[in-house]
This record gives C-alpha cells, sequence and structure tokens, in this order.
C-alpha cells in the first residue's frame, strides 16, 4: 500500500477516535438518563433532577478546581482536607450575631488560597512532585481543622450562613447555582484568557512553554490557588448545608474530584481536557449513584461500579 | 586464513519510512584488532551498529560470524553470538555493587533461588585482575565514576565470553586519566584476541587505537584502510565529502552596525566565548555534537543560567535570566529539539504558532480569538505549512511542517536576533529551501541571525564567518571565503 492511503486510513481511525472519546461519554450519559428513566419512575421528575444536581454540586466545584492542576500536568490530594478546614474556619466565624455574612466567607476563601499557594510554592520552587507535596498538605490541613475546631464539630451558626448551603432563588437550591456560576466562570477563564491558554501549554509541555516566555511557575501557583480556593468555596457550601463546621468532613471528596475529572476525558499527563468534559463526569457519577439508589442497589455495589466506570473511561482515552 | 575473519557484514541495507539509512554498507571485523568506525552526525554509524546488535533486521545483506550465516532477531541473540556493545548512555544499577552489576541475570546460584555471594565476589575479584582494573567489586555503582562504570560494562561484556565489542564514542564523557586506562584495557583485550569496533570522532585517539579504519558517508560504504595507509587529510576528505547542492543561493549581504556582543560568556558546557554579530550577517556555528554548540546558544536565548562573562545589545549591557528575558529584548531561539523544547505536541498548530507571541495578539487577560485565527491562518500561508486547519494538532504534521511552525511561532516576536540551531535537521529538501529563504530574507531585513548546524555544506553556504567549537570554547573563526569543510572538521577535531 503506499504510504498516502496509509496516513488516510491511519488519520480516519484517529479521527474516530476522537468522536468516542468527545461524544462516547456524553452518549454514555444519555444512555444511562434514558434507562433509568425506563426502569423507575421517578428519575426524569424535577424534584429528583433537582437532588442529584444539589448532591452534585460539592463535587462539581472541586472537581472543576482540581481540573485547572490537572491540565498544567499536576495534581492535588489535599481537597478533602481544604473543604474541611475551610468549613471549621468559616463556621467559626459564623457563629450569630458575631460578624457579617462576608466574614466568614472570606475567611474560608482566604485559607484554601494560602493552602493553595503553599501546595503551588512547593511545587514550584521546591521542585517536589505535586503528588507528594499534595499527600503532605492533606495531612496538615487536615490537622489544622483539627486544631482550630479542638476536634469537635462547630456548631451554632447564624441562619443567613445556613441558607446558603438550604436556600433557593427563584425555587433553585442554592449550591446549584454556584456550581452553575463556577462552571461558566471556569470556562471562561481557560478559554478566553491568556492564562487559560498557558496552562494548556505548561502540562502539555512545560520546557517548551518556558522557552517560548511563559512563566510556568506563575500558572502552576495560579492552577494551585484556584483549586484549593475552590475547595474553600466547597467547604463554605458543605459547613452550610450541615449547619456545622466538622473537622472531620470531606475525607475522600479528591478522589470522586479527580475520578470525575479523568471520566471527563482529561488527561493525568496535563495538556488536554476541558471544563465541559469535567461537568460530565461529574454529572455521570452523580446520576449514576443516584440511579443506583432509586434502584435499591445496595452501596456496596455502588462503589464497585463506580470503580469500574472510572477504568473503562480511562481505556477508552488510551485509545487514542 | 578464514579464522581471523570474526565477523563479517555484506551488503547491509536498510530504509526508514523510504528514506534509505545504509545503502550496501560492508565490514570486516578480525580477531585481536581494532576497527575504528568513522562518519558524519547521521552517515548510518548507529543504524549499522544496531543492526549487527540485534535490535532490527537489514532490509538487506548478510552478517556472518566465523564464517556461519547468522540473523540475529534480537540483542539477546547478538549476545549469544559474542557480540557485546557499551553505549554511550551506560545501562546500569545504581544501587546494586560492582560484582552484582558484572554477573546480572548470571548470578551464581547457592541452591533455593539464593545468590552464592562469596562465588559472586570472587569470580567478580578474578575477572578484574585479568584485565588489571583496580575498582572494588563491593562498591555499589553509583559511587563510581563514568570511566570506572563503563570499565565495568567492559567486564561484564568480557565475562558474557563476548568475542566482540563494540563501542559507541567511549571517551566522549570520561576524564584524560580514564581514557588512558581505557585505552590499556582495550590493548589487554586485543592480547586476548577480542575484536573491538570503536565509533569516535576524535582524531587523536583514532590514531593512536586503530588498526583499521572504515568510513562511512550518508548511509553509504567509501573505504576501509589499515592505519597505516591513512593520512589525517584523506580521511577528513573521506568523511565530508560530499557535493555542494543548488540548494544554496545566498545573496551576500552588507553587514551593518553591531548588534550583539558576547565576551567571555561562560555557562554550563560554555568555556569563556566571545564574538560579535552585526545587522544583516550570518554567523555560523560548527562543530561535532556535544561540543557546545547548544550550549552557547542557551546560554543567550536564557535557557542556562550564564556564569560569568558579558553580552551586549546594540551596544548596552544586558542580562538575561530567563528565555522571556531574552525575548523581551529581541533575542529568539529556534530550538535544536523541537519535541522538547520547542512544540507543545498536544496543542493546535494555531496555539503553538501564537505561543510566544500570545500578549500581541490579546486584549488585556483576554484572549483575542479572531485576531488569533487571522494571524495563525497567515502564518500558514506564509510559510507554506501543510496542515489540514489551524486547529489540526501539531504532533500529527510533518517535520518540516513542524520546524515550521516553531520557526513562525519565534518570528511573530519580530526578534533582532534570531539564532537557529539546527533548523533543517529531520527536515526534507522542499522545507529546506523554504527554511533558507526566511533565513535569506530575515537579513536583508536587517535582522541579524546565528546558524548552528551539523550538515557542513549549508553552513558553508549560508554562513557570513564560521565559528568552529570545540569542548565548550571556540577553536577558529574562519572567513566565508576561507573556510572549507576540511579546515572545519580540522578544527571540530583536533587543534
Amino acid at each position: 500500500m503506499n504510504p498516502q492511503i496509509l496516513d488516510k486510513f491511519r488519520n480516519k481511525r484517529t479521527i474516530s477516535y476522537e468522536y468516542l472519546r468527545k461524544f462516547g461519554m456524553l452518549a454514555a450519559f444519555v444512555l444511562i438518563c434514558l434507562l433509568l428513566s425506563l426502569t423507575t419512575p421517578n428519575f426524569f421528575s424535577l424534584q429528583n433532577m433537582t437532588i442529584v444536581l444539589r448532591q452534585v454540586s460539592i463535587n462539581g466545584i472541586l472537581a472543576i478546581g482540581v481540573t485547572f492542576v490537572i491540565i498544567t500536568g499536576g495534581i492535588d490530594l489535599s481537597l478533602g482536607s481544604v473543604v474541611a478546614l475551610a468549613g471549621v474556619v468559616a463556621a467559626i466565624f459564623a457563629h450569630p450575631l458575631e460578624y457579617p455574612l462576608v466574614v466568614p466567607l472570606a475567611m474560608a476563601i482566604l485559607v484554601g488560597l494560602a493552602i493553595g499557594g503553599l501546595n503551588g510554592l512547593v511545587v514550584t520552587r521546591g521542585k517536589v512532585a505535586p503528588f507528594i507535596v499534595t499527600l503532605g498538605m492533606m495531612t496538615i490541613a487536615r490537622g489544622l481543622a483539627l486544631v482550630a475546631s479542638d476536634g469537635r464539630p462547630v456548631t451554632n451558626l447564624s441562619d443567613s450562613f445556613n441558607a446558603i448551603g438550604g436556600g433557593n432563588v427563584l425555587g433553585v437550591p442554592i449550591p446549584i447555582l454556584i456550581f452553575i456560576l463556577v462552571i461558566i466562570v471556569a470556562s471562561l477563564l481557560l478559554n478566553q484568557t491568556r492564562i487559560g491558554r498557558y496552562m494548556y501549554a505548561v502540562g502539555g509541555n512545560e520546557r517548551a512553554a518556558y522557552a517560548s516566555g511563559v512563566r510556568v511557575n506563575t500558572v502552576k501557583m495560579i492552577a494551585y490557588m484556584l483549586c484549593s480556593g475552590l475547595a474553600g468555596l466547597a467547604g463554605i457550601v458543605l459547613a452550610s448545608r450541615i449547619n456545622t463546621g466538622q473537622p472531620n468532613a470531606g475525607v475522600a471528596y479528591e478522589l470522586d474530584a479527580i475520578a470525575a475529572v479523568v471520566i471527563g476525558g482529561t488527561s493525568l499527563a496535563g495538556g488536554i481536557g476541558s471544563i465541559g468534559g469535567t461537568v460530565l463526569g461529574v454529572l455521570l457519577i452523580g446520576v449514576i449513584n443516584n440511579g443506583l439508589d432509586l434502584l435499591n442497589v445496595s452501596s456496596y455495589y455502588q462503589q464497585i461500579i463506580k470503580g469500574v466506570i472510572i477504568i473503562a473511561a480511562v481505556l477508552i482515552d488510551r485509545k487514542k | 586464513m578464514e579464522d581471523t575473519k570474526i565477523l563479517r557484514a555484506v551488503n547491509i541495507s536498510k530504509s526508514f519510512s523510504g528514506v534509505r539509512v545504509l545503502d550496501k554498507v560492508r565490514l570486516e571485523i578480525e580477531k585481536g584488532k581494532v576497527h575504528v568506525l568513522m562518519g558524519e552526525n547521521g552517515a548510518g554509524k548507529s543504524t549499522f551498529m544496531n543492526i549487527l546488535m540485534g535490535m532490527f533486521p537489514p532490509d538487506e545483506g548478510e552478517v556472518y560470524i566465523k564464517g556461519k550465516k547468522i540473523s540475529f532477531t534480537s540483542a539477546r541473540d547478538a549476545l549469544r553470538h559474542g557480540i557485546s556493545m557499551i553505549h554511550q548512555e551506560l545501562l546500569v544499577f545504581p544501587e546494586l555493587t560492582v560484582a552484582e552489576n558484572i554477573f546480572m541475570g548470571r548470578e551464581p546460584a547457592a541452591g533455593l533461588g539464593w545468590i552464592d555471594r562469596k562465588r559472586l565476589n570472587r569470580e567478580a575479584k578474578v575477572l578484574m585482575k585479568q584485565l588489571e582494573m583496580e575498582i572494588p567489586i563491593t562498591a555499589k555503582m553509583k559511587n563510581l565514576s563514568i570511566g570506572e562504570m563503563q570499565m565495568v560494562e567492559i567486564v561484564k561484556a568480557v565475562s558474557n565470553q563476548a568475542s566482540i565489542l563494540i563501542m559507541d564514542e567511549p571517551t566522549s564523557a570520561i576524564s584524560e586519566k580514564e581514557t588512558e586506562v581505557l585505552f590499556r584495557t582495550l590493548r589487554a583485550l586485543k592480547q586476548q584476541g577480542k575484536a573491538i569496533i570503536y565509533i569516535s570522532h576524535k582524531m587523536d585517539e583514532i590514531f593512536r587505537l586503530a588498526d583499521t579504519i572504515t568510513v562511512l558517508r550518508d548511509g553509504k560504504y567509501i573505504a576501509t584502510r589499515s592505519r597505516e595507509d591513512m593520512q589525517m587529510d584523506e580521511l577528513i576528505t573521506m568523511i565530508v565529502g560530499r557535493e555542494l547542492s543548488s540548494l544554496y543561493n545566498k545573496q551576500p549581504q552588507q553587514p551593518g552596525e553591531v548588534l550583539l556582543e558576547v565576551k567571555g560568556l561562560c555557562s554550563a558546557g560554555v568555556d569563556n566565548v566571545s564574538f560579535s554579530l552585526r545587522r544583516g550577517e550570518i554567523l555560523g556555528i560548527a562543530g561535532l555534537m556535544g561540543a557546545g554548540r547548544t550550549a552557547i546558544a542557551h546560554a543567550i536565548a536564557g535557557m542556562e543560567k550564564v556564569t560569568a562573562g558579558e553580552i551586549s545589545l546594540r551596544g548596552k549591557r544586558i542580562h538575561i535570566s530567563s528565555p522571556r528575558a531574552a525575548i523581551a529584548r529581541g533575542i529568539g531561539l529556534v530550538t535544536e529539539d523541537r519535541k522538547q523544547l520547542g512544540l507543545v505536541l498536544s496543542s493546535s498548530v494555531k496555539q503553538n504558532i501564537t505561543l510566544p507571541s500570545l500578549k500581541k495578539h490579546s486584549r488585556g487577560f483576554l484572549l483575542d480569538h479572531p485576531k488569533e485565527n487571522t494571524v495563525a491562518d497567515r502564518e500558514i500561508a506564509k510559510f507554506r505549512i501543510k496542515t489540514s486547519s489551524r486547529n489540526q494538532v501539531v504532533g500529527r504534521l510533518s517535520g518540516g511542517n513542524q520546524q515550521k511552525v516553531v520557526i513562525s511561532g519565534i518570528n511573530l516576536n519580530d526578534p533582532e536576533v534570531i539564532i537557529l540551531d539546527e533548523p533543517t535537521r529531520g527536515v526534507d529538501v522542499g522545507a529546506k529551501q523554504e527554511i533558507y529563504e526566511f533565513i535569506a530574507a530575515l537579513v536583508a531585513r536587517g535582522k541579524a541571525v546565528i546558524l548552528i548546524s551539523s550538515e557542513l555544506p549549508e553552513i558553508l553556504a549560508l554562513s557570513d564567518r564560521i565559528l568552529v567549537v570545540r569542548e565548550g570554547s571556540i577553536k577558529a573563526e574562519l572567513s566565508r571565503e576561507e573556510a572549507s569543510q576540511e579546515l572545519i572538521m580540522k578544527y571540530a577535531m583536533a587543534d
């Protein structure tokens, strides 16, 4: 066969894989939704959809944050602990009649940004592998949450604070609105700004990005701070929903977030990925959890099924 | 005298994706002799050796060992036939001891899968003694110098019953003293009747060591001579003797003011380098691989830290701490290694073209997509980049088109000084021509160009002046008139 024909053949194959990657997950998602609406009476009800969205909003915010870090070629394992720390810090400042609402919110997000800054600093200046740095930070942040709360849940929070997790605007739960807002801002940042473009460049080829004049360290710092800052936000939503600053909350949340990112087609090697994919990954996990609940499948089996989906998603990703 | 010819390779040919890299190459190796294999980078030496090592089969030709025709299918096969190669990059187990490295995979057993450590060390000691080496066999590999590691690799090969040792530029990374030790060992090996194939660029070494010399050029067999019948000048002519093609037709430029001045520059692999560069001038930098050409480029373009010396641009001293700083001052580097340093392979053609100059195509922090698209399409047309669209992933393009993407990206910052490091490596003839035209257009506009290339005809045809680099410093500065391939090779290889 002459090489040109071979090339054409090869291109065709790659294109079909690309379609599979891009739309395979969407097709799987639609298929699962269809199946669930046929097998359960309540799945497609507005009420159930609202429940699903509210359930996934915290994981969604975390997953979007860690998408930035993963696109730059890093990883963040400290998210779950940051959720707890930020929740505790917010709760400490959220007792009724002490501070205006903005104080607990600002404090929680600042704590998140600070942790992200530390992660980024050690990764960029200390040249320590992100896995190690954020693994260490996972323990540190958890410890800080326990220290700040004296190991006990922080309760007695103001009604205005509790409204964030429990309230509605025009019938839509506030966590869902926050999630949607985060999706919009994150998409704009990644697709419409220079820093977003640089994140892809750094993750795709760090040295080439450096040689092209990109401030690689700054870009990484921003990614880690965005990620932990959003974890701070997720911590606020969680604390407000359970009306408690719970230092033991959020354990293993980072793994669900990373799973959603991976299912959404973002490459753990960096340089490839999208917010849309991550949102799809988050929704897929949410819908499956919800559907299996509706089908009365035990939560033990749910874990197994979730694991299989994660591995299947990466297998598809490999076939390029 | 059949039995002295331990290895005979006849009419070996090999093509990679339609390009013939070896064309009827032959080689005869005798017992107890050092056979030096010479040729420029890309002459086909590595491919040839890889075939002898069984890394891949030849398309045509036969290999005979001790008169018996053999066909290897793997490196293991080659080892079984007594061929061993000491690679340039040594493959050792740093955490294990010298003795353990020597007997890796063939440890003397003491039953139940245990290793007979006493016997292991005893036998290692005996081997060391045979080759008159003094490396402690219980030392960990990682604590040895590169020269010592090489010695261990040789011992390992010998203990493996190797009768033919292939050594690929063994002295490129070791000290002079270690070189002496190596040569003594090689003589000992000759005494034992081993045959040695030795690849090197260093003239002095070759004339000291070689019994026989074979020259390859552009994948073809040129000649085999005994050392006594070979003169250095003749050897150089054999190595470089290529004809100038019509690819090059450079219009002579009238050089302008001095743009870049480098004084006493030191950096990793750069030792006290000084030169100046004028507007409208192409300055060629020639030298062998690893001689420091790329290191000089990297120091000027902010890729490596400058440890001493000064760089001035338009008479003003500048400090370049990063590629970003170099770009801001108007110095652009088209890197030799486009996959590692030049391109984000997972990104699109457009994104790669605009990456170095992205700020120019944005509004504040926001990207200006329409403008960026226009710029990308214009560049794709200007450089005749063959791509299905600006959104094509750049990793899918051919080498030549990838190179054009890199050049276009650097050029969009409109640098005053542009450094091109091996701009035509792995690039087809058509793209080569276009890159030459681009260089000519640059100097016509009063820019200054530093051209680094291993292709001597290219450097001779394009450069106004040529610096020859060896061991990190400039060994000669040749004018366009006096420069010749022979002269460049002479300075590049020895004083």
